[in-house]
């Protein structure tokens, strides 16, 4: 049985800083749910029902606090339906404007944020970081997208043409 | 040598287009793509060279990359910097701007691939389809059987729908079908329109569209070389479409006729059966039978896909009895009936039910595409609805009692906007003090204004007013001069009536009669003109007109000669120079001197409709024709000068003959048999009248015939000007009758006509 989760939770970054936080912005990450419902590995299992603070050695501190601060704005959000959560997740392009304006942070915090939201699986805030990285990339076309990427084009024209005829449907494939 | 050919080498000579298609393709079937592919040609070197840019730019940043660009820079010190490069640089420079961003995404690469797919489920399939050639890397994971999901989810949420085939498509060749933009003919990149042909699978740029797709069943008229060494049973075996090769594509139902093919297809299928029917022979031969094919084979043209289709029949009904043999009311003819091509027959067979599934798809496909149109039709409704809710909201939030305060502190602190803001003429249209009202909206919006917030808007406010003001004062400007010119309007009309019928298309337009030395000061005086100065002056002004008259007159013959005879011009130019121009110069009614209205904007589709409109579907005051009748079109048609020049600008320079005009005046009277040198327009229009019409035979176009010489000539001008402005030249135009009649009166007429002049052999006239 899952005990009582307390009010706050305490959480620790990769450098050992912690934070207290309230229970239902903690929540937010499925993550940190499962722990404090005692759904985790059972190495974690009963770290809520103690003082002790819960470890994201994934996570630093700066984007801990950025994540947070989402969840806190966020927290009172219902939470979608198992089943009809990944068609209305994918459904909407549109980020909110609070979200539009949260997520205008440099390459490197937006890449951490996107990380550290996979692995804490807080799928809204993986979802925001994800569209505004696509929104970056959306009706570009291929040179725009090679610079922002900083790739070169490696195919030779032969190479090129050949796969503009396999992209063809073909009887005899 | 006939005077046409000589044009058409001039012609060659001339223009860059020949050199352009000498690197062009010919199909199969004999049909050039020369336009589209030249001009693929140079936006792929277009490309090339910003590939070669981007290329310089990541060298920049490598150390060992200045050679390169040191190589460049000599290459450009060499030339001389014209105005043209400056402002390409410019622009590239413009271009380059987003050079600031690059790299912004680098750090994304790192990512784990399950993310990456999180980031591309969220790209509609058209930038998957992008991302996918971007390099090798990520050709590779878009590529792998994994990654279907991200395609999958991708086109799930812009509303396309999964569909079941009977031959089923990857993820991205579905991609590539509905939302590719690479033309699967020439793969040429960066084309604009492309046609998706759901039922063949393939897509077409126009060119290859309407070089590829014909019609089966007219195949024997339209492409009668290849119907003759086509197997017969290639045109059942092939994949049909109902979309043509030209014109917009209707929504075809399921009644209609799948009756167009790809030729490259035809073509390949035939080969295939052609093998089929070597390897027949060969085992006919090591069984010890007397072959039945190859040399028995039936000839298309008699057999036909009829015969294939009866063949077939056949086989299927034969089955049972294990015999091959035709029923017996068939066909006639022997060939036919030793012909017995086991393997094609049933490879026939194998591919009649493959063709029936393909349809079936084809369909399936286009049920899911207009689907998807109708989901996105919604979702761009919903947000235009959103957006005029927004701007509704906006207009409500404006609080008119605060945009009537910063009107009044505007005239309170610069009286000079008093008019702006407070106009109530009743003859004057307030339109500049509604736009001024119009442009405070922004600044409307809260509760009472206060001096703080005055004087945060002030300098804003000010200079829009400014604004608003010069463009007030201008537009007054502007209304005056034009009703000055209005007014001296009679006078011009007066002398108008004054000249001989003959002297009055010379008479400049009106907006360049105004500009006329003589001229300028009268309308230009504020007390207008009277009587006895417009009487004194009217020496000097018939004088300065005559004047005119003869420079336009030189300046046409000019335009005349040098697209006639090319370079040889300027020598017979200078000998005329001397002689003066009368008004009914014979010159000019000669065929050879046709000229065309060169008022930008006056083009073959304008002048249709103008035609219609008028009723003069004659076209009396022709835009092609004698230099009088151009002149009389331009009076009707640009009486103010149109919106073609600007008042600086005389007509004169206004005549032009495009060199494939020119050639198409010289077939046109090569085809009638007529001389170039004495032949006159009058003599081509009554040869005209008795023909049904004409036959472009080379043009690019889908229209071809034209019912009368004008028409030809006109459209031959307008795609003309089109290949002009992207610096191309036409081929020069072949010109034949439209009916078999006309080319055989043609013919007898020049055999009676000229029994001693060698009879020139009739190239032109088509042979159907």
């Amino acid at each position: 049985m899952a005990a009582a989760a307390p009010a706050k939770v305490k959480l620790s970054t990769s450098e050992g800083e912690e934070f207290e936080v309230e229970n239902d912005v903690a929540v937010r990450s499925v993550l940190i749910k499962n722990m404090l419902e005692g759904k985790s590995p059972s190495v974690l299992r009963h770290v809520g029902e103690s003082d002790q603070a819960i470890p994201l050695p994934n996570v630093s501190a700066n984007v801990l606090k950025k994540v947070l601060e989402w969840c806190e704005h966020h927290k009172k959000d219902p939470e979608p339906l198992a089943e009809d959560q990944d068609d209305t997740r994918r459904k909407t392009t549109e980020i909110s404007d609070w979200d539009a304006k949260f997520i205008q942070v440099d390459q490197e915090m937006l890449f951490e944020i996107i990380l550290a939201a996979n692995y804490l699986d807080i799928k809204p805030l993986l979802d925001v970081g994800c569209k505004t990285v696509a929104n970056m990339i959306k009706g570009k076309q291929p040179e725009e997208i090679r610079k922002l990427f900083n790739i070169v084009n490696d195919f030779t024209p032969e190479e090129e043409a050949q796969i503009k005829k396999e992209n063809e449907w073909a009887e005899d494939r | 040598m006939s005077g046409r050919s000589q044009l058409a080498r001039q012609a060659s000579k001339r223009v860059s287009y020949a050199e352009a298609s000498e690197n062009d393709d010919t199909d199969d079937g004999g049909r050039t793509m020369t336009r589209r592919k030249s001009m693929t040609g140079a936006k792929a070197a277009a490309e090339a060279g910003e590939k070669d840019d981007s290329a310089g730019s990541t060298d920049d940043r490598s150390s060992d990359g200045s050679s390169n660009d040191d190589a460049d820079d000599e290459d450009y010190g060499a030339r001389p910097k014209s105005k043209k490069k400056k402002k390409l640089r410019r622009k590239r420079k413009a271009k380059a701007k987003p050079a600031k961003k690059a790299g912004k995404l680098e750090l994304f690469k790192m990512l784990p691939l399950e993310l990456l797919g999180e980031i591309f489920s969220q790209l509609p399939p058209s930038d998957l389809l992008r991302l996918r050639m971007l390099d090798k890397r990520f050709h590779q994971t878009l590529s792998a059987k994994a990654s279907e999901s991200i395609w999958a989810a991708s086109r799930r949420r812009i509303g396309l729908l999964d569909v079941e085939l009977h031959h089923t498509l990857t993820e991205w060749q579905y991609a590539e079908l509905i939302f590719g933009k690479t033309c699967q003919g020439c793969y040429g990149d960066g084309i604009r329109t492309v046609y998706h042909d759901l039922f063949l699978r393939k897509i077409f740029c126009a060119s290859c569209r309407r070089a590829r797709i014909v019609n089966v069943d007219k195949l024997a008229d339209e492409e009668p070389k290849l119907y003759a060494r086509l197997h017969p049973f290639a045109t059942v075996c092939v994949k049909r479409t109902p979309h043509s090769g030209v014109g917009a594509w209707s929504n075809v139902g399921y009644r209609a006729k799948h009756k167009y093919v790809d030729i490259d297809e035809l073509q390949y299928i035939a080969r295939t059966l052609n093998y089929l029917d070597e390897q027949d022979e060969d085992s006919d031969i090591a069984a010890g039978r007397e072959s039945g094919i190859g040399l028995a084979r039936p000839a298309n043209r008699s057999a036909g896909p009829d015969f294939a289709a009866r063949q077939v029949r056949s086989s299927r009904g034969d089955r049972g009895g294990g015999s091959r043999r035709l029923d017996d009311h068939d066909t006639d003819e022997e060939d036919a009936e030793t012909y017995d091509p086991r393997r094609a027959k049933d490879f026939s067979e194998q591919r009649e039910g493959m063709l029936t599934e393909l349809t079936e798809d084809g369909y399936a496909l286009r049920a899911a595409l207009k689907a998807f149109k109708a989901a996105a039709t919604a979702v761009s409704r919903a947000r235009e609805e959103q957006a005029s809710q927004k701007r509704d909201a906006a207009a409500a939030a404006i609080n008119a009692d605060r945009k009537e305060q910063i009107k009044a502190r505007l005239i309170e602190e610069y009286p000079e906007f008093d008019k702006l803001i407070t106009v109530d003429d009743s003859d004057e249209p307030d339109y500049y003090g509604r736009v001024f009202s119009h442009r405070l909206d922004r600044y409307s919006v809260g509760e009472q204004l206060d001096d703080s917030e005055w004087q945060a808007m002030e300098s804003d406010v000010v200079s829009m007013a400014g604004q608003v003001e010069a463009e007030r004062a201008t537009h007054y400007q502007r209304l005056e001069v034009d009703e000055r010119q209005r007014r001296f309007r009679p006078r011009y009309e007066s002398l108008m009536s004054l000249l001989e019928p003959a002297a009055r298309p010379f008479l400049p337009l009106y907006r360049d009669f105004l500009q006329r030395d003589t001229v300028k000061p009268m309308w230009q005086g504020d007390e207008g003109v009277d009587d006895a100065l417009w009487e004194a002056s009217l020496p000097d002004l018939v004088e300065e007109l005559e004047d005119y008259r003869v420079e336009l007159c030189f300046d046409a013959r000019r335009v005349v000669l040098s697209a006639m005879h090319g370079g040889d011009a300027d020598d017979q130019q200078d000998e005329d120079e001397d002689a003066a121009i009368p008004i009914g110069d014979p010159f000019f009614d000669r065929a050879t001197s046709v000229l065309c209205c060169g008022f930008p904007g006056c083009s073959y589709p304008d002048r249709l409709l103008w035609r219609r409109i008028s009723g003069d579907e004659e076209g009396s005051a022709r835009a092609i024709g004698t230099l009088s009748e151009v002149l009389r079109h331009q009076h009707a048609q640009h009486p103010s000068g149109g919106t073609g020049p600007s008042s600086s600008e005389p007509t004169h320079r206004l005549v032009h003959l495009p060199l494939e005009v020119a050639c198409a005046m010289s077939s046109l009277l090569e085809l009638h048999h007529l001389d170039e040198s004495k032949a006159r327009l009058i003599d081509l229009e009554k040869a005209d009248m008795l023909t049904a019409g004409y036959r472009w035979l080379n043009s690019k176009r889908h229209k071809q015939l034209f019912s009368n010489w004008l028409e030809l000539l006109e459209y031959v001008e307008y795609q003309a000007g089109k290949a002009a402005k992207i610096g191309q030249c036409l081929d020069p135009p072949r010109i034949a009758f439209r009916s078999k009649r006309d080319a055989r009166r043609a013919a007898s007429k020049c055999i009676s006509g000229a029994s001693d002049e060698e009879q020139t052999a009739g190239g032109h006239v088509q042979d159907e």
